[in-house]
């Protein structure tokens, strides 16, 4: 007990020393010196209001294109799978058509030869006669685009078909 | 040499292997042919979609001059 109240009475000496050193600042109220603005005495801006006669017609048609605005929006979504799945059917395509040139040429070799033989030996020797190729070449052959693969395949049925006629 | 109009003869063996490749060429053919109807299918509703915003836009449009009109030419 003798000690709790030691404490109390150092607690209140700190206080009083505390109290002591820092100075009070005394917060003053200082009146605001007349504006030298002229006042002028409170008007009220008139206000105009435009008439709408038809409010209910607006508000229905602002609603109305929102509404469509959002269909418009989900609409898109679909649209989007639509062209994912056209794009699909279009690979499908490919795939297919390029199973029937396969195919075509299988066809096309199991059929005797009997028409292609001086064809072939005209080919051989215009080979033969082909300088070699260099690295370079080779690399820009192998660079050919698959469309210039299908062009250079056109152009040898072609060439068939006219040596048939 | 083939002259026009002269018979060319195809071993049997071989013959086999020809009917089989017509065959699935037919099929491939077939199945070529779905794809596509699929495709103008997708096309098809692609585009009906695509008319559908079309007459959106006419919608919204005429719905704006309304209200344009309606903003802009007020009545007394």
């Amino acid at each position: 007990m003798a000690a709790k109240k030691n404490i109390n009475v150092k607690k209140k000496e700190l206080e009083k020393r505390i109290k002591k050193a820092v100075p009070v600042i005394e917060v003053k109220k200082i009146p605001k010196p007349p504006s030298r603005e002229f006042e002028a005495p409170e008007q009220k801006q008139e206000e105009f209001f435009v008439g709408l006669h038809n409010s209910i017609d607006v508000r229905r048609n602002i609603l109305e294109s929102s509404r469509d605005m959002i269909h418009t929006l989900q609409s898109y979504q679909k649209i989007s799978e639509i062209r994912a799945e056209k794009f699909k059917r279009i690979e499908q395509f490919k795939t297919v058509m390029e199973e029937l040139k396969l195919l075509t040429n299988k066809l096309n070799k199991a059929l005797p030869k009997v028409q292609v033989k001086e064809v072939e030996i005209r080919a051989k020797e215009t080979f033969d006669k082909k300088p070699r190729l260099s690295k370079a070449d080779v690399l820009s052959k192998s660079s050919i685009s698959d469309l210039e693969k299908l062009e250079e395949e056109l152009s040898k049925i072609e060439g068939r078909l006219s040596r048939l006629d | 040499m083939n002259e026009e109009g002269m018979p060319v003869f195809i071993k049997v063996e071989e013959y086999k292997d020809v009917l089989d490749i017509v065959d699935l060429l037919q099929e491939k053919v077939k199945e070529a042919r779905a794809v596509l109807q699929k495709i103008h299918e997708l096309k098809a509703e692609e585009e009906s979609e695509l008319e559908l915003w079309n007459n959106t836009l006419n919608d919204v449009e005429a719905r704006l001059d309304f209200i344009d009109k309606s903003m802009f030419e007020p009545r007394y």
